[in-house]
């Protein structure tokens, strides 16, 4: 190495045994500028995959020399060779095709498995017939009793290696940015989605088997990202509803034969009846987590057996070499929820998958997160402006006439307190009856704010910091109406006008950082969320003192924030409890000193919020102790809201929710399903929802999920229909919810079959 | 607690394997455990039949309560199956070579379909079954076996800062030999 970092702190750090986060962090920057260093680790990781493939394999073949003709095919070399197999370049000879060539054994050694592999091989692959997919030209038996098939040949690299910048000709290029990877595994979905509906799981799905090549053609998204994707080597593939005494025969020895860490853990256990479209979807979501930080889930969860029987993988995603990068909250869920360990909670379909992604990059929300959680409410206001047309039509109201406008913006300018009021207020419109059931867009609020707001910021232009207060709120309400660009732009003038003319430490300054990290996030760039934030809770805590309900509400974010970097559960934590110590002080405070229930309800609003995402915290974790306090922080969370809005109240259904959710993955099932039908229940007597609502079906899908765990299909299968006829009313009958819904039913239906 | 957890996974898990083992903790346990403990002995022994003997002999300790696990199962079965593969390979270690991953390997061929073979893959069978076995323990626990560092120092009977640079040597151990051997790697 060409530099002064020893390789072995570079094995400790990359075996995950560095405990010292300091030079965890020391090497993780090192190696964003050291690229000797980078190359090692590379290697190191290579390493360690081959050693786990020998390992668990233990199945070499020795080299055998190639044969120059194989049937009608010219050998040219050979580019492969598996347990049983060997795959040659080759041509036709008489077409001078280019074909892959892949010969079974030699004759005395094939037996009737392997036989048998190789004709579901042939019959799968037949049948198949995708720009995503490697075509089969021709099968057959050669004189000596081998089996041979040449397939279409792909002139690619593996899927890791393009994603890095690698191709097959020609020089290298830059690594695909985020949203390139995500159009390159959304073609792959595609493919694995054709298969699977013709009735062929793949079951081998890793970057290996995704050959990626710059020319070619056959997809049209109208990206015009020249990356082509092929699925080969479905050898492994079984035929679903077909060939069932091959599906219980083949590969019963239950051993890790396959690359360990994409393998679902179902197919890892042998549990050969349980392997089906959705194992392929766990080996998608690992092969997402890969293209999307550059790593496979460390720390032994994932790339070793035992992940096969330890519980899911829950910690977020994080970016190889860079641990404190975050993944984008929702891409992250989405990964997670197609690595689940049980396959009725991943997805249902690579299509779903699939949707799921396109939902992610065009800003929409995503299916992969439970309802209960502050993000649907963010995603909500993104994608539904109706109820915000209140908000912003409040705000218009302040700035409808130049002279009110100033006069109410110097109120803002000059009183904190007025300020943070105007926020409750607009923020009490965030949570008003849902916009789904509506599903409108009212676009013209967004105009005549526009409008507004360009008249409004030529006539502050003489008062710098009246603009910059009045243009403080108008960022946040583009932020509400999910118009992140304009947001920005009123929003850094805030901060920057601020930070010029009143300086760093000043409360209202904090206030701006505080609200450019809230739209940061939206941003996806936690980063500077966190910086912004750490910030502002500085000047907070040192203007405001510790205990002020503000340097709560930025403790709030930064736990919320921290929360989705497993490795930084102690510190999102810790202000999150921070937080909740302060919110708590504030409620005692108000009940004591005030009768005005509307700011009592306010502040054990706040407390209850604290609680809820502190159970979120907590829940990630997996382990009795932290579910233990999960649940003490949802029953509490569950207390307060029903002292503040009743036993019968949108958030609460919520709590009852999560609450479910938590004692689902305690595997206390009878306790979950009371949640669900108790949050079931309140939404369908609860006004604002009625009894056709996306949340209801959701509630039905959780209570037939419960059902299920608990071995009643029967009752699982009527929810579960239930939840499909609404969603099919409410969403169509192609919406990634219903085809779930729809999956789930599929898989009772075999199941049951299965049973009988 | 790993009992616990089992418990509670049987009793939990909606599709699991385990669905005529609930109440049997054993059965559960050999269930669970059982193709990696094989898998592990062979990595010693090379050998199939016995490597499930000593992966039944080390169940059998557990279900006869000879040698019951003090803190944690999984690093406990790994010791005592880890334990009986070292005395075997002793007691016949005229007939038995070390090189347990290059046995199984001719006796695994053609079991595994579709898994790619390379020259690589080849030469790290040869540098593992060449490696010294505590360097290979501490390997293929780690890397295989996915156990934490404080199961591998109680499965090796070893302290915790011993396997943290044990990990680092042997693994600059494979890369060397894989260095030496192939003369192109990195």
């Amino acid at each position: 190495m060409s530099c002064d970092m020893s390789r072995d702190r570079l094995w400790t750090w990359v075996q995950g045994e560095d405990d010292d986060a300091a030079s965890r962090a020391e090497i993780s920057q090192h190696l964003e500028v050291c690229l000797s260093c980078k190359s090692e680790v590379s290697d190191m990781r290579d390493l360690i995959g081959d050693l786990q493939n020998v390992a668990v394999s233990c199945a070499p073949v020795a080299p055998t020399e190639a044969p120059r003709v194989i049937g009608d095919y010219q050998i040219l070399r050979q580019i492969g060779r598996g347990g049983s197999s060997v795959v040659y370049q080759a041509e036709q000879r008489d077409t001078r095709t280019p074909v892959a060539l892949k010969v079974i054994g030699g004759g005395p050694r094939v037996n009737d498995s392997q036989s048998r592999l190789f004709e579901r091989e042939v019959q799968t692959l037949a049948r198949l017939n995708h720009p995503a997919i490697a075509a089969v030209l021709e099968a057959g038996r050669l004189d000596d009793g081998s089996f041979f098939f040449a397939m279409e040949l792909v002139r690619g690299v593996s899927l890791r290696e393009f994603a890095e910048g690698r191709r097959f000709e020609g020089p290298d290029e830059k690594p695909l940015n985020l949203r390139e990877r995500l159009v390159l595994f959304r073609r792959v979905c595609e493919g694995v989605s054709y298969a699977h509906q013709r009735g062929v799981t793949h079951c081998d799905i890793r970057p290996s088997n995704i050959l990626v090549s710059d020319h070619g053609a056959g997809h049209s998204h109208g990206n015009d990202l020249p990356a082509f994707p092929k699925l080969i080597d479905i050898g492994h593939a079984r035929l679903m509803g077909r060939d069932e005494a091959a599906r219980s025969t083949h590969g019963d020895d239950g051993r890790y034969v396959y690359s360990l860490p994409y393998l679902s853990p179902e197919h890892a256990q042998g549990r050969q009846d349980q392997i089906d479209v959705r194992s392929d979807i766990y080996s998608l979501g690992v092969v997402l987590y890969e293209l999307v930080t550059g790593g496979l889930p460390d720390d032994g969860s994932r790339n070793s057996p035992r992940s096969a029987v330890g519980p899911s993988c829950r910690q977020a995603p994080v970016h190889r070499g860079n641990r404190k990068r975050l993944v984008p909250g929702e891409l992250a869920s989405i990964i997670l929820k197609a690595m689940e360990n049980e396959p009725p909670q991943r997805y249902q379909s690579a299509a779903a998958l699939a949707d799921d992604i396109d939902r992610f990059m065009s800003g929409m929300p995503v299916l992969a997160r439970p309802l209960s959680t502050r993000y649907q409410l963010r995603k909500l206001v993104a994608r539904h402006r109706l109820p915000f047309a209140l908000a912003a039509m409040l705000l218009l109201s302040f700035v409808g006439s130049g002279v009110a406008a100033l006069l109410q913006a110097r109120q803002i300018s000059s009183d904190a307190a007025r300020s943070q009021r105007v926020q409750a207020i607009l923020e009490s419109f965030y949570e008003a009856p849902d916009p789904e059931r509506s599903g409108r867009r009212d676009v013209t609020v967004i105009q005549s704010l526009d409008a507004k707001a360009k008249a409004l910021t030529e006539e502050l232009d003489d008062d710098p910091l009246v603009a910059a207060a009045v243009r403080n709120t108008i960022g946040n309400t583009y932020r509400s109406l999910s118009d992140l660009p304009s947001a920005a732009l009123h929003l850094t003038f805030a901060l920057e006008t601020r930070r010029k003319l009143l300086g760093d430490d000043n409360i209202e300054t904090a206030k701006s950082m505080n609200d450019l990290g809230e739209l940061r996030v939206l941003q996806e760039q936690p980063d500077q969320a966190e910086n912004l934030w750490q910030a502002a809770l500085a000047v907070r805590r040192s203007v405001l003192g510790p205990d002020d309900p503000r340097v709560a509400e930025t403790l709030n974010h930064l736990g919320v924030l921290k929360s989705q970097d497993g490795e930084r559960f102690e510190e999102a934590k810790a202000n999150l409890e921070e937080a909740l110590r302060i919110r708590r002080n504030v409620l005692a405070a108000v009940q004591a000193d005030s009768a005005a229930s509307r700011e009592v309800r306010l502040a054990r609003e706040n407390v209850a919020r604290t609680l809820n995402d502190l159970g979120g915290l907590y829940r990630i974790r997996h382990t009795p102790d932290e579910f233990a306090d999960a649940e003490r922080s949802y029953r509490e969370a569950l207390r307060l809201r029903q002292e503040s809005f009743g036993p019968v109240h949108p958030q609460v259904a919520k709590v009852h929710n999560n609450l479910g959710k938590l004692l689902q993955s305690k595997g206390e099932f009878d306790a979950a399903e009371q949640c669900f039908q108790t949050a079931l229940r309140i939404l369908r007597s609860d006004h604002s929802y009625g009894d056709d609502h996306q949340y209801i079906a959701r509630l039905l899908s959780s209570i037939a999920q419960v059902k299920l765990a608990r071995g009643d299909i029967s009752a699982a299968q009527a929810f579960g229909e239930e939840a499909l006829a609404l969603r099919e009313k409410l969403l169509g009958a192609t919406h990634a919810e219903t085809t779930e819904s729809r999956r789930f039913l599929d898989s009772l239906v075999s199941s049951r079959a299965a049973a009988n | 607690m790993e009992l616990t957890t089992e418990k509670s996974l049987t009793e939990s898990g909606p599709t699991g394997t385990t669905r005529n083992g609930i109440g049997d903790t054993s059965v559960v346990i050999i269930e669970k455990y059982k193709d990696a403990l094989h898998r592990f002995c062979m990595g010693y022994l090379g050998d199939e039949a016995l490597a499930e003997e000593v992966a039944r002999e080390t169940f059998a300790s557990l279900s006869d309560g000879r040698e019951l696990p003090a803190v944690d199962l999984r690093p406990w079965l790994y010791k005592v199956a880890r334990n009986h593969c070292l005395e075997i390979m002793r007691r016949r270690q005229p007939s038995i070579s070390r090189n347990g991953f290059a046995d199984a390997a001719r006796l695994g061929a053609g079991r595994h379909a579709g898994d790619v073979y390379n020259e690589r893959q080849e030469l790290m069978r040869q540098v593992l079954s060449n490696m010294p076995e505590e360097y290979r323990s501490v390997l293929m626990l780690k890397h295989v076996e996915g156990l934490s560092r404080a199961e591998i120092a109680e499965a090796l009977e070893v302290s915790e800062p011993t396997i943290k640079g044990r990990l680092v040597r042997a693994s600059e151990h494979l890369r060397e030999a894989l260095r030496n051997q192939s003369g192109s790697i990195s």
